[in-house]
C-alpha cells in the first residue's frame, strides 16, 4: 500500500512538471475581423498561464459596449493537464476604416508575454445579419428631434433625445454624446417621460430621455458627433424550456443618432452701434427710485433687460459717469430660465448714488437694440433722459467740471503734502496698575482717617493725668504771667469740655447749664469769656488771681 | 523688557525706511498683542496702512492714536491726508457730550497724572486728618475736607478721560447696509471703506451702525473696526 502512495506521488510531481515546463502564450482573438458600424463583435483574449492578469489594450477606436467577461478552465487528457483562462469584451466601431488594436499583455514571473495585434476593418453594409441579429437591431433607436430647422445666431434651439423601443430593453445607457461645436448648450430640467404610441405598424414605447437647449454662436450647420446609446435587448434563442415556452436572452446592442440638420444663419449686416448681441424678444427698462432728494438720502436705479431670448450671453448697458453723483459698484441681479419655450427672466444692474452737491443733475439718454426675431429686424430701446434735484443744503451748490475746486484751501495743501514720518514710542514701564491699586490704598487709608475724627478722642484720656498736667501748666503759667496764660487756661477748658461732648467754638451758656448745672456752667461760661476777653486785651494781676481762683474751683467739677 | 521692545520698534522703522511696508507692520503688530497701547505706536501702524494703501485700516489707527493722544498733530495731519483720499462721504458721526470733556481733559492731562494727582490731594487729606487728630486739636475740620473733595474731583475726571469710543470703520473696499441682520432683507446703503458710524449694538456676525444723518443700518461685522481696540 505505501509503494502505491509512493508511486502515485512521483507521478504527480511529474504531472506538474509537464505542465510548468509547456510554453505559456498569450492570444487574442476577434469573432469577426470586418464589421459593420455599430456592430457587435466581440474580442477575446486567453492564455494558458496559470498565474498573472491579462492587460487589455487600450480600445481607442471602439466602445466597450459591455465586459469583460472572465472564464477559467482546466482539462486532463490522457494524463495531461492543460488549462485555459479567459477574457472578454463586446465592443462596438465608432467610425469606418482599418484599425490595428495592439497588443495585450500578461506579466509571468516577471516575464511579459505579448498577445498578436487584430486586424480589424469597419465598413458599412457589411453585417451579416441572423434572425436574432436582424430582430435584435429592429428593437430600439434613437434619434435626436430639433425644435427648428434654421435659427439666426444667438437663437435658442430646443434638441429631445428620443429613444424608441420596440420590444423590452434594459440598461440603457448613453455611450457617446454629440458633443456640438460652437454652441453654448445648457441641459434642461425635465422629468424622463415614456409613452405607448403606433410606429409603423408596431406599437412602441417612445422615451425621451434627455432635453437640450443650444445657441449656437457662429452661422453655418449644426455639427458634432453622433449620438450613440446601448442597450440589453432581449431576443428568443429559438429554444424552448420545459412548458414549451420559448427561451429568451439579453444581447447587447448599440443605436445611433446624427445630429438633426440645422442652418444657422448669421444676423442682418447693418447692425447699429448699440448693438450688443440680444436676440430675442427682449426689452431695457430704467427704474429710479426718487427723482428729488433732500437731506442725506440716496438714490438707486435698476437697469433691467427682461423677456425672451439670449439673455444669458447679452450685456446690459452700463450707467454712465454722473456730475454731481458717488456712484457706488452695481448689484448684479439676474433671474434666468432655461425651459422647452426657451430662455426667459431678467438680468439688471442695480446702482447707489449718493448726492455729492446740490442742484439738478441731467440723467443721460439711453439706447439699446436687439434682434427682434418676431420682425427678423434689429430694433433699437430708447429711454428719454431724466432729471434728478438734490436739495439737500448741507451740500455745496454744483460746479460742473470743476470738482477739483470744490476742494477748501486748506485740503489742497494736504493733497500736496504727504503724510508725517514715523513717530518714537515711548516704551516707559507700564504703571496703570501701580497707580490704581495705590490710590485704592490711599482712598481706603482717606477713608480711615475721615471715620478717626468721629471716633471719641479716648487717646488723651487714656492719660490719668492730663488734669494735672493741664493745670499745672496753667498755674505755672499765671505764676510766670505768660502772655499767653489765657490761651492755655482756655486750651484746658476746652480738654475738659470735649470730654463731657462739648465743643468750645460754639459753646452756649444754656449748653453748660445743661450740662453742669447752672451755678457752674454760669461760672465756666464767665470764665470763658473773661479768658476771651483776656487774649485781646490785658487784664490786672487782681483780675489774674480771681480768673485763677475761678478756674481752680471749676477745674475740679470739669 | 524695554530693550526687547525698543528693538522690535527699531527693527519696525528700518524696515519702514527700506519700503518694506508689511514686514514693518506685522513688527508693529507684535507690539499692539503685547497689549501696548500708545499713539505713537498707532500712528506708525497708521503709516504702514497709508503706504501699502489700505486707507481704510489707515484711518482706523491715526483715529486709534488721537483717541490715545488728542493733542498728537502729526496723526490728525496724516488723518486729514487720508480722509481726503477715501471717496467715503458719509457725514461723520458725533459722539456724545461726554466724549468730548473726556478728550478735553485727555489733550490736558493722561488719565494716569489724573490719577497720580488725586493720590496727592489724599495724601494731603490723610496728613491733615491726622495732624488734627494728634498735634492740632483746634485745627479745623475744613481744610480736610477740601482736600478730600478735590482728591475726589481728580479721581472723576481721571475715570472720564479714560479711551473710550463707539465709533467704528469700514475696513473692507465697501460695506452694504442691511435693513435687518440678513442679506436676504433690504439694502440700504453701502459704504466705501474708511466710512464710519457709531456702533449701536452686536448680534452674531452682523453690527448695527448709526451715521452721523441719524440712520442705521446693519453690516458685516468682519467688514468693520472698532476703533477702540
Amino acid at each position: 500500500m505505501k509503494k502505491i502512495g509512493n508511486l502515485l506521488l512521483i507521478a504527480a510531481l511529474f504531472l506538474s512538471v509537464c505542465a510548468n515546463g509547456q510554453n505559456i502564450a498569450l492570444t487574442a482573438k476577434c469573432s469577426r475581423t470586418a464589421v459593420d458600424l455599430n456592430e457587435t463583435f466581440r474580442i477575446t483574449f486567453t492564455t494558458n498561464a496559470r498565474r498573472g492578469e491579462i492587460t487589455p489594450p487600450n480600445f481607442e477606436q471602439f466602445i466597450v459596449v459591455s465586459g469583460p467577461y472572465q472564464s477559467s478552465q482546466t482539462q486532463i487528457i490522457n494524463g495531461r493537464v492543460s488549462s485555459n483562462r479567459s477574457l472578454s469584451y463586446d465592443v462596438v466601431a465608432q467610425q469606418k476604416g482599418e484599425f490595428v488594436l495592439p497588443a495585450a499583455f500578461i506579466i509571468v514571473d516577471g516575464k511579459r508575454i505579448e498577445s498578436n495585434k487584430l486586424k480589424i476593418t469597419v465598413k458599412e453594409g457589411l453585417k451579416r445579419k441572423n434572425n436574432i441579429q436582424q430582430q435584435a437591431e429592429e428593437s430600439f433607436n434613437v434619434t435626436i428631434l430639433s425644435s427648428k430647422k434654421a435659427v439666426y445666431v444667438g437663437e435658442p434651439i430646443i434638441l429631445k433625445f428620443r429613444a424608441t423601443l420596440f420590444d423590452p430593453v434594459r440598461n440603457l445607457d448613453i455611450i457617446q454624446s454629440p458633443n456640438f461645436e460652437n454652441v453654448l448648450q445648457q441641459q434642461l430640467d425635465s422629468k424622463e417621460e415614456s409613452y405607448r404610441e403606433v410606429v409603423g405598424n408596431k406599437v412602441a414605447t417612445i422615451y425621451d430621455f434627455d432635453k437640450r437647449l443650444i445657441l449656437p454662436n457662429t452661422p453655418g450647420v449644426l455639427a458634432g458627433q453622433e449620438l450613440k446609446i446601448r442597450g440589453q435587448v432581449q431576443v428568443p434563442t429559438g429554444q424552448r424550456d420545459f412548458f414549451n415556452m420559448p427561451l429568451m436572452k439579453y444581447v447587447p446592442q448599440v443605436a445611433s443618432a446624427k445630429i438633426p440638420a440645422i442652418k444657422i444663419k448669421s444676423l442682418p449686416d447693418g447692425a447699429p452701434s448699440h448693438f450688443t448681441g440680444g436676440v430675442g424678444s427682449l426689452n431695457l427698462f430704467r427704474e429710479i427710485s426718487r427723482r428729488e432728494v433732500s437731506g442725506d438720502e440716496s438714490i438707486t436705479i435698476k437697469l433691467r433687460i427682461e423677456g425672451k431670448g439670449n439673455l444669458n450671453i447679452t450685456e446690459v448697458p452700463e450707467l454712465s459717469n454722473l456730475e454731481g453723483f458717488d456712484i457706488y459698484d452695481p448689484k448684479f441681479n439676474e433671474n434666468i430660465r432655461f425651459s422647452e419655450r426657451g430662455i426667459t427672466g431678467y438680468k439688471e444692474y442695480e446702482y447707489l448714488l449718493v448726492p455729492q452737491y446740490r442742484g439738478s443733475f441731467v440723467l443721460p439718454e439711453i439706447k439699446w437694440t436687439y434682434f427682434d426675431l418676431k420682425t427678423d429686424k434689429y430694433k433699437t430701446v430708447t429711454i428719454t433722459e431724466d432729471t434728478l434735484t438734490v436739495r439737500n443744503p448741507n451740500l455745496a451748490a454744483s460746479k460742473p467740471n470743476s470738482n477739483l475746486s470744490m476742494v477748501p484751501e486748506q485740503e489742497t495743501s494736504i493733497l500736496n503734502e504727504d503724510i508725517h514720518y514715523l513717530q518714537n514710542i515711548d516704551f516707559k514701564s507700564d504703571h496703570n496698575t501701580l497707580i490704581k491699586n495705590g490710590t485704592l490704598i490711599l482712598l481706603a487709608i482717606l477713608g480711615l482717617c475721615w471715620l478717626w475724627q468721629l471716633a471719641p478722642k479716648r487717646t488723651h484720656l487714656k492719660n490719668s493725668n492730663w488734669r494735672k498736667i493741664k493745670s499745672r501748666e496753667v498755674q505755672k503759667a499765671f505764676s510766670s504771667m505768660d502772655q499767653k496764660r489765657y490761651g492755655k487756661m482756655l486750651n484746658a477748658i476746652e480738654f475738659g469740655l470735649v470730654e463731657k461732648g462739648l465743643n468750645l467754638e460754639n459753646i452756649t451758656k444754656a449748653n453748660l447749664q445743661k450740662t453742669y448745672g447752672n451755678p457752674i456752667g454760669n461760672e465756666i461760661f464767665m470764665l470763658i469769656e473773661n479768658c476771651n476777653l483776656a487774649q485781646y486785651a490785658p487784664l490786672s494781676s487782681s483780675n489774674d488771681d480771681s480768673n485763677m481762683n475761678a478756674f481752680i474751683e471749676i477745674w475740679k467739677t470739669i | 523688557m524695554e530693550d526687547h521692545l525698543t528693538t522690535i520698534a527699531d527693527s519696525a522703522r528700518a524696515l519702514y525706511d527700506r519700503g518694506l511696508y508689511r514686514a514693518a507692520l506685522e513688527k508693529y503688530d507684535t507690539l499692539v498683542q503685547l497689549q501696548f497701547h500708545e499713539s505713537s505706536l498707532y500712528f506708525n501702524l497708521g503709516n504702514c496702512y497709508t503706504r501699502l494703501g489700505e486707507l481704510g485700516e489707515a484711518k482706523v489707527n491715526f483715529e486709534r492714536a488721537i483717541l490715545y493722544d488728542p493733542i498728537n498733530q502729526s496723526a490728525r495731519h496724516n488723518l486729514d491726508w487720508v480722509n481726503l483720499r477715501i471717496s467715503e462721504r458719509i457725514l461723520q458721526p458725533q459722539e456724545e457730550l461726554l466724549h468730548w470733556i473726556s478728550e478735553t481733559m485727555r489733550s490736558i492731562l493722561q488719565p494716569n497724572y489724573w490719577t497720580i494727582l488725586s493720590g496727592c490731594f489724599i495724601i494731603l487729606s490723610v496728613f491733615l486728618l491726622i495732624l488734627r487728630r494728634t498735634k492740632m486739636v483746634a485745627f479745623t475740620w475744613r481744610w480736610p475736607f477740601t482736600t478730600t473733595s478735590l482728591a475726589m474731583i481728580l479721581l472723576i475726571i481721571a475715570q472720564i478721560s479714560i479711551p473710550e469710543s463707539q465709533r467704528a470703520i469700514v475696513t473692507e473696499r465697501n460695506s452694504i447696509g442691511y435693513s435687518e441682520p440678513s442679506n436676504q432683507s433690504n439694502q440700504v446703503v453701502v459704504l466705501n471703506e474708511g466710512g464710519s458710524g457709531i456702533l449701536i449694538k452686536e448680534e452674531n456676525n452682523w453690527s448695527l451702525i448709526k451715521f452721523g444723518n441719524g440712520r442705521i443700518a446693519w453690516f458685516y461685522k468682519e467688514e468693520w473696526e472698532n476703533i477702540l481696540p
